[in-house]
């Protein structure tokens, strides 16, 4: 068995390699849950937008995650090691910034953000 | 229910689903149609996704024995925003879990027996309105789902009104339309107490919050956010994360998954180019990707 700390360490370098994967893809993986909530989308549309990223997203993970599904599906850990190291087929992590914020310019808000 | 009206707008707020709705118009004529319009869409929502409704989608396709379903255009499409979640952060946002959360509620506080699951999101398969899953599977689309409802909302309330509006679900906001004179001044704070920053919302239109701070289940489960992979509450790495995207699903799949994430979420987030707002355990607070301090 391998320890939580690891399980956490193993779907770390996936997640980082999904993203790397997206972005080189042309259409970043995060795009795509901008576009999955997008209205004008038929539902058709928007199904199979989803599906390919879902499709594209199954195939890659598996391809640097053996194991990581059967783990969560059985509560054991049935990869024999800590899986090879990601290798990203481009080293182009996205680093711009998105989606800018501003410094308040009322002191007093609309709404508030907090978890529930 | 509340309604205020302040320097031309409007706005108004409940409660459902154990947390607060808001509401906020530009244009202060249009708050009671706005109104209107989203208790209409919310009950279509809950119709579709609630797991705590007998007669919803989500529980009738639970009980079902048969593995393929048509489901509900909207069901599809919060659906397809849960599955695109659970793909972009590898699995740490999974609509699957909702099995296992309601079997720990139900035995709450003790534990059950087992947390084993049976399935995850890559035995989740959407093709148009027809959704294959292994029977027994309770959707939870609690974390996407809150998210894309404050979107779709804001959206078609805008579309439909011609102003601008801003929908908050128990913290989850967009704001759609035309940008008003006067910018959307959002407060970011989990509760009194806690750490408090003032935004606005510029090019971003949602911010989305998680927390470990809130809605207790049990013993073992200290707050509310699960790990996908050990079927436990995260470790509170983290008090509260915030995101700001160009939509509230985006930027909630992002603070829920820097939840499970704990340690490794500055570098993941930061590489997503989305500000971040992230208050640790001890109350410190990290900035990512221009979050104005």
């Amino acid at each position: 068995m391998t320890s939580s700390t690891d399980q956490v360490r193993r779907r770390a370098r996936v997640v980082t390699w999904t993203l790397v994967a997206g972005a080189a893809a042309g259409a970043t993986a995060v795009a795509g849950v901008a576009a999955a909530s997008t209205p004008g989308h038929t539902d058709t549309e928007h199904a199979g937008h989803s599906g390919h990223i879902e499709h594209s997203e199954h195939q890659d993970q598996h391809a640097v995650s053996r194991g990581d599904t059967h783990e969560s599906e059985h509560g054991q850990d049935d990869s024999p090691t800590t899986p090879a190291p990601v290798q990203p087929r481009h080293h182009h992590r996205h680093h711009h910034q998105r989606a800018r914020l501003a410094a308040p310019s009322s002191s007093q808000p609309s709404a508030t953000s907090s978890g529930s | 229910m509340t309604t205020t009206v302040h320097e031309a707008r409007a706005a108004a707020q409940w409660e459902l689903w154990t947390t607060t709705v808001r509401i906020v118009v530009a244009d202060t004529a249009a708050l009671g149609e706005a109104m209107e319009l989203l208790h209409l869409f919310l009950a279509d929502v809950e119709a579709a996704a609630s797991r705590f409704r007998e007669d919803s989608e989500v529980s009738r396709i639970a009980r079902s024995t048969a593995t393929h379903h048509e489901v509900s255009p909207l069901l599809a499409e919060m659906t397809g925003a849960a599955l695109t979640a659970a793909a972009v952060t590898g699995g740490s946002v999974d609509p699957t879990i909702g099995t296992v959360l309601a079997r720990l509620e139900a035995t709450a506080p003790a534990c059950p027996a087992s947390t084993v699951r049976k399935a995850t999101w890559r035995d989740v398969h959407l093709d148009g309105r027809v959704l294959r899953l292994p029977t027994g599977t309770l959707l939870d689309l609690g974390a996407t789902g809150k998210a894309f409802a404050a979107d779709r909302a804001a959206e078609q309330i805008a579309d439909t009104l011609g102003c601008g509006v801003l929908v908050s679900l128990g913290g989850d906001l967009r704001a759609a339309g035309p940008e008003p004179e006067q910018p959307w001044t959002v407060l970011v704070r989990d509760g009194a107490g806690e750490p408090a920053n003032l935004v606005d919302l510029g090019e971003a239109r949602a911010v989305a919050t998680s927390s470990s701070l809130h809605r207790s289940i049990g013993v073992e489960l200290a707050h509310h956010v699960i790990d996908p992979l050990t079927v436990r509450s995260v470790e509170p790495v983290w008090r509260t994360v915030s995101v700001a995207a160009e939509t509230c699903v985006e930027a909630n799949t992002w603070s829920t998954a820097a939840m499970v994430y704990g340690d490794s979420a500055p570098d993941l987030l930061a590489a997503t180019g989305l500000p971040v707002r992230l208050v640790a355990a001890d109350g410190s607070m990290r900035f990512l990707n221009g979050w104005p301090r």
